[in-house]
């Protein structure tokens, strides 16, 4: 049917649709998405109204669709973020030693008081086995750059110092409160504490490594298949639990049905940078605890390392107003709050993927936020040389 | 500002539409005109000014030309005007730390009226709008198409916009949306992630599904832009010439740029190869020919080695088909499109790799005889891959002939316009919230 000689129905259309569409993004940009009208005269009001039907229809969606790599990651230049800075900002700030028992304090004085000496063994308790432990070291990939570059810290708090890029004054106020809170572990007296120490390629034999798009690397290109993998690239604290990446006997779970199924050793967790244009640290932080408070409820015995997000390169840092490191380090210093010593322990692989400007290591990344493929084992080599060893 | 932002689609084209329609047909050129170097000015305020200068000393060159009977003076200020664009060119191309939008495509387009005046094969522009409506008009300035201005500049004095032409146009121009914001900037993904990966670390499947990203994205990047220029001209009375033909139905690589870039090819056989001599002075002189041409053609694109190379890698291709290879490869279709099919994408790795020392690593990556590689993983094209096979299939789909008859038979009928009018909603979806680059020839 062709249509008649002299009108435009196609233009007509869009041109209604498209002013109907303006009208109900500008209601909602005031009203029901008001919080994803982040860039106001930058953008067309009808970017309010998409941004907000994808972001909240998600939220009903299972996580399989709702996940998909974070394009504010993949694309350096063109970054479509959202920012939601006080989406939970009405909410009571969450009690942190609410999640984890045991706190140590060791990782908040690390990180902002040099007492690195102190903080390798703040309780008296912990075991000495650097010696005792076999090295990994012929488990390394050879000709790896990142190796000779690692450090054998064995505290959970002392990484920042090194990566220091300018942490921002705030970032205390999480370690502050676990602190106080846990004034004196050692009088706790009852956990065990324990010190990184040198393991091989056969500890992984029972770990799990979850996370985002950069666990997608190491899982593809550190050549160590004996861990076991459940990381998509988007995955974010608030979906990790519904991302369907697990593989349990040749079917596809989700992470919650796979830990249900299958017992670990050790957890790795390594996740928070697509979360980053998304609430702010509080509300992070709260989904964070409840996923490591749930990971323990599905995982009691499994040791559980959780890991610092790992920095950007210098200039995305430099001129990124979300994904920028003094940013990271916020979360980061919230993350190591919650290392107990005895079953949550902090990794830091900005330790040793940092260059001297405490940035990520421009020759290590082509993205900027990504390892490339060659340097993604550095991240196990840091684990082997910063493994927890408990009696049985 | 592209032409696929949002802040265009919008916010500008809306309200130009409305003003150029609503005015009468002889204040439209200076609507266009206006718009054009706002639009610009958008992009960079300075590449406005540059714009408006380069516009008026050609202007005022291309007059003083015409002024002059004696050849000596008309070889004179041709070669004034053709110094002062090239050199302008030249400067903001290869010295200045950026590149004012559209300069590479506008000052083509004003050299074409120097030459055509000093041809005498049209009459100088009649007034300075009707040489900035031609040289700047926004559909076509930031990555053209390239218009001579012999072919052109009567769509400026003189020209009806219709029913027809706005549907037509605007049906095109979504289709180039789609093009762009679907099938291009999904691919490149792929090409995206592999840079990602390192290409120390890719294997050699990934590494040939790389090439074929890459090539993809380009095809569909900037054939998508072109299908919105002439859709855009379309709609306000113009015909812009078509800017691709279907490249990879080609049997040989002449063949596949003829049909690529159409209006840059045209450029340099008529302004540059034939008046070299073309092919009619002997053998060794269109070699000669050839190769300065495809020299010139890596040299437009950027001064980085790579094109030079990838210029000079077409020059050669072409001169041995010039030679002897077409023959073989014109009576023997299926040998002409493995060739093609297989040198092409090649010859855009060499496009898309600015530094010789990854080009290397990414060629011993293609052709793996001599070890190589870095924490391969022998698998990860399967899993890089998968996401992928559906958009290679819908750009394979567009692009076979049946696609033509069936737009052809099919573009003005409701359910046409009813897909469309969906794709274009889906485009603006896809531009919120996935990922969304620039037009890739907006830095040539």
């Amino acid at each position: 049917m062709k249509t008649r000689k002299h009108t435009t129905p196609l233009l007509s259309a869009l041109a209604a649709s498209m002013l109907c569409a303006n009208l109900a993004a500008t209601v909602s940009a005031h009203g029901v998405y008001e919080k994803y009208d982040t860039e106001g005269w930058g953008q067309p009001v009808i970017a309010v109204l998409m941004q907000g039907l994808s972001q909240e229809g998600s939220l009903w969606e299972p996580a399989d669709k709702a996940t998909g790599d974070n394009p504010a990651l993949l694309a350096s230049s063109q970054s479509s973020t959202v920012e939601i800075p006080d989406v939970l900002a009405g909410q009571p700030e969450p009690a942190i030693s609410g999640s984890v028992s045991g706190k140590n304090p060791s990782s908040s004085e690390g990180q902002h008081g040099g007492g690195a000496a102190d903080s390798a063994n703040p309780s008296g308790t912990a075991v000495p086995q650097q010696d005792s432990a076999p090295t990994g070291s012929g488990n390394n990939v050879a000709g790896n750059p990142g190796s000779s570059q690692r450090t054998d810290a064995a505290m959970p708090g002392d990484s920042a110092q090194e990566a220091g890029s300018g942490v921002p004054g705030t970032t205390g106020s999480g370690n502050g409160t676990a602190a106080q809170q846990n004034p004196d572990p050692a009088a706790q007296a009852e956990p065990k504490q324990y010190a990184f120490t040198e393991v091989p390629q056969e500890y992984f034999d029972d770990a799990l490594f979850i996370g985002d798009s950069r666990v997608t690397g190491v899982e593809l290109y550190s050549g160590w298949d004996n861990l076991t993998y459940y990381a998509e690239g988007g995955m974010t604290i608030y979906n990790m639990f519904q991302s369907k990446t697990a593989q349990v006997d040749g079917q596809t779970l989700t992470i919650e049905e796979a830990l249900q199924k299958r017992s670990f050793g050790k957890i790795y967790l390594e996740i928070g940078i697509n979360e980053m244009g998304t609430g702010n640290v509080d509300s992070f932080m709260e989904a964070y605890e409840a996923a490591v408070e749930h990971l323990r409820e599905l995982q009691p015995d499994a040791i559980l390392y959780v890991c610092g997000i790992m920095y950007v390169k210098q200039s995305k840092s430099e001129s990124d107003p979300i994904f920028n490191n003094p940013a990271i380090q916020e979360r980061n210093d919230r993350i190591a709050a919650l290392a107990d010593g005895e079953s949550i322990f902090y990794l830091d692989i900005n330790e040793v993927v940092t260059d001297d400007t405490g940035n990520l290591n421009p020759d290590y990344t082509w993205d900027e936020v990504h390892l490339l493929g060659k340097y993604d084992v550095i991240w196990l080599e840091y684990f082997s040389s910063h493994g927890i060893v408990k009696d049985s | 500002m592209g032409l696929s932002d949002l802040n265009f689609i919008f916010r500008f084209l809306p309200v130009f539409l409305l003003v150029y329609f609503l005015c009468p047909a002889k204040y439209r050129n200076v609507a266009l005109f206006v718009a054009s170097v706002v639009f610009c000015g958008f992009g960079s305020l300075p590449g406005a000014l540059i714009l408006l200068g380069s516009v008026a000393v050609s202007y005022v060159l291309t007059c003083i030309l015409d002024c002059r009977k004696s050849p000596r003076w008309r070889r004179g200020w041709l070669a004034a005007a053709v110094l002062f664009h090239v050199g302008v060119l030249g400067y903001f191309k290869y010295m200045a730390p950026s590149l004012p939008p559209g300069i590479s495509f506008y000052t083509f387009t004003l050299l074409t009226v120097a030459i055509d005046v000093y041809r005498r094969a049209e009459r100088p522009p009649r007034s300075f709008l009707d040489l900035g409506t031609f040289a700047a008009m926004f559909p076509k300035l930031l990555s053209g198409p390239i218009t001579a201005y012999h072919d052109a500049i009567e769509q400026v004095r003189r020209r009806k916009v219709t029913a027809k032409g706005v549907e037509y146009g605007l049906s095109l121009m979504i289709v180039g949306l789609v093009f762009k914001v679907i099938i291009a900037d999904t691919v490149g993904i792929l090409w995206h992630d592999i840079q990602t990966v390192g290409f120390e670390s890719i294997s050699t499947p990934l590494a040939w599904m790389g090439a074929a990203a890459y090539s993809v994205q380009l095809l569909f990047d900037f054939q998508g832009y072109s299908l919105m220029a002439v859709g855009l001209g379309s709609m306000l009375g113009f015909q812009l010439p078509r800017n691709f033909d279907h490249p990879y139905r080609s049997l040989s690589v002449s063949e596949y740029y003829r049909r690529w870039h159409m209006s840059l090819g045209r450029w340099f056989r008529d302004y540059l190869y034939i008046p070299l001599g073309g092919s009619r002075r002997g053998a060794a002189r269109t070699v000669c020919n050839l190769l300065v041409v495809w020299l010139a053609t890596g040299i437009w694109h950027g001064v980085t080695l790579n094109f030079l190379i990838w210029g000079l890698a077409l020059g050669f291709f072409i001169v041995m088909e010039k030679l002897w290879l077409g023959k073989l490869l014109n009576g023997h279709p299926v040998l002409g499109h493995l060739y093609v099919w297989f040198l092409i994408p090649l010859t855009w790795v060499v496009f898309a790799v600015t530094d010789l020392g990854s080009l290397g690593i990414y060629f011993t990556r293609l052709f793996p005889f001599w070890g190589g590689g870095i924490a391969v993983n022998p698998r990860d094209w399967i899993i890089h891959g998968k996401n992928y096979l559906g958009f290679f299939l819908a750009a394979l789909a567009v692009s076979c002939p049946l696609a033509d008859s069936v737009w052809k038979r099919f573009w003005n009928t409701l359910a046409a316009k009813v897909v469309l009018f969906a794709l274009f909603w889906v485009c603006v979806y896809r531009i919120v919230t996935g990922l969304h680059n620039p037009f890739m020839y907006l830095g040539f």
